[in-house]
């Protein structure tokens, strides 16, 4: 991608006291090597995205699978919200942190 | 500009203690007509992730007293006065808050540092702070 294509700022989730927003797209591979020592075949499989939100303020997620809140993740699939850390500091304003991670191809199960 | 109405706020909210008679009292800007003894307010505000609304602010008293005129200990009573005042954190925010400029949401002492300057006794006690502009 071209520099002049960069952002600045948070665009990617709403509020405005977000500190940052991050995504990890990744997929696994299994390879199969040829009888000369190379890679001859490649499976590409277990697509998936993961991420983290942190912030300051009123916040509406809640561990389980629902909506991170983040724009541009794959549509469909399931997204769970492992993980949410709340945290007070004497020096400094109370905030929050929470990570998700999106399955595209999966089914939520109850 | 926050700094400017924070220091005028701590100021008066200090101000009114029976302790501080004859103390003067400064904001960073109005410091040029310096008289001691004397407690300066110095704070550098950075906004929380780019809020227009939420603050941190990291603010500095400055107590000076003129060696030639006061002695180490009643330096050092001005300065245990403030930090009293300081452990008092719900009734300092109540009367900051009350004038309206400013909210605190909250502060922490960090510390203190004690200086000699130019024949003056110098105590720096430093706060971190978060505020919102009103």
């Amino acid at each position: 991608m071209p520099a002049n294509d960069v952002t600045f700022g948070i665009s990617r989730h709403e509020g405005a006291l977000i500190d940052s927003v991050e995504t990890t797209e990744s997929v696994q591979v299994k390879e199969l090597a040829g009888s000369d020592g190379e890679i001859a075949r490649v499976k590409i499989f277990r697509a998936m995205t993961e991420g983290s939100v942190k912030g300051h303020g009123t916040l509406s997620v809640v561990p389980g699978v629902g909506d991170p809140g983040v724009d541009g993740l794959p549509q469909g699939g399931v997204t769970v919200i492992p993980d949410l850390k709340r945290s007070e500091s004497n020096e400094d304003f109370s905030g929050w942190e929470y990570s998700f991670k999106n399955y595209p191809n999966a089914t939520a199960v109850n | 500009m926050i700094e400017h109405q924070f220091e005028k706020a701590f100021c008066s909210a200090l101000q009114g203690d029976n302790e501080f008679h004859g103390l003067h009292f400064y904001t960073a800007l109005d410091d040029d007509n310096h008289q001691l003894p004397a407690l300066t307010i110095v704070s550098k505000s950075e906004s929380l992730v780019g809020s227009t609304e939420f603050f941190r602010v990291a603010v500095e008293l400055r107590i000076e007293h003129h060696a030639k005129d006061h002695t180490p200990e009643e330096h050092a009573a001005i300065v245990e006065r403030v930090r009293v005042l300081l452990t008092a954190k719900t009734d300092v925010i109540a009367t900051i808050n009350a004038q309206g400029s400013v909210q605190v949401i909250g502060y922490a002492v960090m510390g203190a540092e004690q200086e000699v300057n130019d024949g003056a006794s110098v105590t720096v006690v430093s706060i971190k702070t978060g505020c919102r502009h009103c």
